[in-house]
């Protein structure tokens, strides 16, 4: 579910990202059993999972991206991070990122990727396409 | 905790548990960006704490999930800060280093200089090449603590220009005094390590005029440490983390699969018998492993004539072993002062060289405020005050630009050809060299 639709900028800001893949993320995050708030900036689609985690507020971010460089350039990736607790850091922690298919991109598909934010990245719900060690950079 | 903890035991215990960042500070104006680069252990705040002996720079755990659990904050009173302890409310007065200017600066190329190269206290890190090839192998042979991998692409450039890191180097030394610079680089396969070091030492050395550390995954061939040497580099660490063989297989996979610890164990003697007492260094991570394991590391790098650089345990955000809890400060404590009476005891050389401080570790000579100040923590720390004043001199002179005698891009005349580690052939080379005192 998305926490935080109901907010006339959010709206607006879900009303921009009208290409299929991320239409295909927000609905699958809308449907997840799992609550997730559209983070507000930036020119991606990012969401905060807010399940907390061991008593504290998760940390986990996900942002649907292309990739600009490299051998997978023109790809659509998800990246997976948690932003610094130290407001002037400009630190991203990376926990890798998954190249998503070209086709039949079905709900099944993000299942496992949100399920990974919603526990906070532990190592065991990693999904088996993570790529830890990137290859391309991931805009800010 | 009633008495007040001195700069070391506040250190280590910072190192434990974090530090909580307060409302009260303005970081961004005060203090030094803080970066996620190497291997994940500087991610966190750089402050000094003053101390009679000498002051302690440290890189305070302030990012991971442990941290919000501390009893420490950092508050600022006016224009200081203090480090409080909720539980003693004790206060400890510490400096927040500033940000060089060169480090929101360009090179000539236009990289920003903070991409390439970082100061953990008072010297400069750079990863030469951060494309560790452990993280690309499937399934993955990084070691368990590391997040070098997690990097690349997202708060560090990929392999560094000879022309950024030559500028970069310029500027922290005019800038910010730096006298050492430190090149490290990921798991580069085939035996590359060295090599892939030698243009940069030798440009360091020839247009900038740096003390040069290097850290690399060692060499089977020895003969390559001389041919470094001669590059120009002045110091070696190797970093094998654990004593423990199998905690050392089971925590870094591709150092166990791809090297084997004794080629760590071949290198540090081969070089600390080429260089002398506390050129080189082993380098271990305290709080994994048992701690009779790391007292034995620590007995057998100094044994060797190196130094032991004893990082606490962090579980660093997005490594494997993010959610093992941190190490406890008493027996953290234990091992800092065993460390300190081992340089001691082998009278090896510590804290000699001017303004090198490392932030990421206990430094051998922070621990000088462990042991109780007898007799022969009195004889030792004199001998130490002699050489320093000694030293002095050949430093200044290591800090002049130089020609190299090695030539960077090629092996020296009469080299043999180089073989693989974990072989026959690498074996034979460390039994003709006497070196493997650990195994």
């Amino acid at each position: 579910m998305i926490t935080n639709e109901d907010q006339p900028e959010v709206q607006e800001r879900i009303a921009g990202f009208d290409e299929p893949l991320e239409k295909a993320l927000l609905s699958a995050v809308r449907a997840h059993k799992n609550p997730f708030a559209v983070v507000r900036k930036g020119i991606d689609l990012e969401f905060l999972a807010k399940e907390p985690v061991q008593d504290r507020a998760n940390r986990a971010m996900i942002k649907l991206f292309t990739v600009t460089d490299g051998p997978l350039r023109g790809r659509a990736a998800m990246f997976f991070y948690k932003k610094s607790q130290i407001p002037f850091s400009r630190d991203r922690f990376s926990y890798g990122a998954v190249v998503l298919p070209k086709d039949n991109l079905e709900n099944d598909v993000f299942e496992p990727l949100l399920q990974f934010a919603s526990k906070g990245f532990t190592p065991e719900l990693r999904p088996k396409d993570l790529r830890r060690a990137l290859t391309f950079t991931v805009p800010d | 905790m009633n008495e007040p903890l001195n700069p070391c035991e506040l250190e280590i215990d910072l190192f434990c548990k974090g530090l909580r960042i307060g409302q009260s500070c303005l970081l961004e104006k005060d203090g030094r960006v803080v970066s996620r680069t190497r291997a994940g252990l500087g991610s966190g705040l750089e402050i000094v704490i003053p101390g009679g002996l000498k002051d302690i720079w440290m890189n305070a755990p302030v990012e991971e999930d442990f941290v919000l659990d501390s009893p420490y904050i950092l508050v600022k009173e006016g224009d200081h800060y203090k480090v409080r302890d909720d539980r003693s409310k004790h206060h400890y007065e510490v400096r927040i280093p500033e940000e060089p200017k060169w480090v929101r600066s360009f090179t000539s190329m236009g990289t920003p200089m903070h991409k390439v190269g970082v100061l953990q206290g008072t010297y400069l890190g750079i990863y030469i090449s951060n494309s560790c090839s452990f993280w690309y192998h499937k399934p993955t042979l990084g070691c368990k603590f590391c997040t070098t991998g997690l990097n690349v692409g997202v708060n560090e450039m990929a392999d560094k220009d000879i022309k950024d890191v030559v500028e970069v180097c310029w500027a922290a030394k005019e800038e910010s005094g730096a006298t050492f610079v430190h090149l490290n680089s990921g798991f580069a396969g085939k035996d590359l390590g060295l090599d892939n070091m030698a243009p940069y030492v030798a440009a360091i050395k020839e247009k900038v005029g740096l003390m040069v550390g290097v850290q690399v995954t060692p060499s089977p061939n020895l003969w390559k440490y001389d041919w470094l040497i001669d590059c120009g580099v002045d110091h070696f660490s190797f970093c094998y983390e654990f004593h423990n063989p199998d905690i050392f297989a089971e925590l870094c996979p591709g150092k166990e699969q791809m090297l084997g610890q004794q080629a760590f164990f071949n290198a540090l003697e081969y070089t600390a018998k080429k260089m002398g007492k506390g050129r080189v260094s082993g380098e271990i991570i305290a709080g994994v492993e048992p701690i009779e394991d790391t007292l034995r590391a620590i007995d057998y790098i100094t044994g060797v004539g190196a130094f032991p650089t004893v990082c606490i345990f962090r579980p660093t955000i997005g490594a494997d072993m993010e959610y093992v809890p941190p190490p406890k400060y008493e027996d953290m404590r234990h091992v800092m002062e065993y460390m300190w009476n081992a340089c001691r005891k082998n009278d090896i050389p510590i804290g000699l060289a001017p303004n090198i401080e490392v932030s990421l570790i206990v430094n051998p000579d922070d621990a000088r405020y462990l042991p109780k100040h007898d007799m022969a923590w009195k004889m030792y720390e004199g001998k130490l005050k002699l050489m320093r004043t000694m030293a002095a001199p050949l430093f200044k002179q290591e800090l002049k630009r130089r020609n190299v005698k090695g030539n960077p891009h090629e092996y020296p005349e009469g080299s043999p050809e180089p073989v693989m580690p974990r072989t026959e052939a690498a074996e034979a080379i460390a039994r003709e060299a006497g070196v493997g005192q650990a195994s």
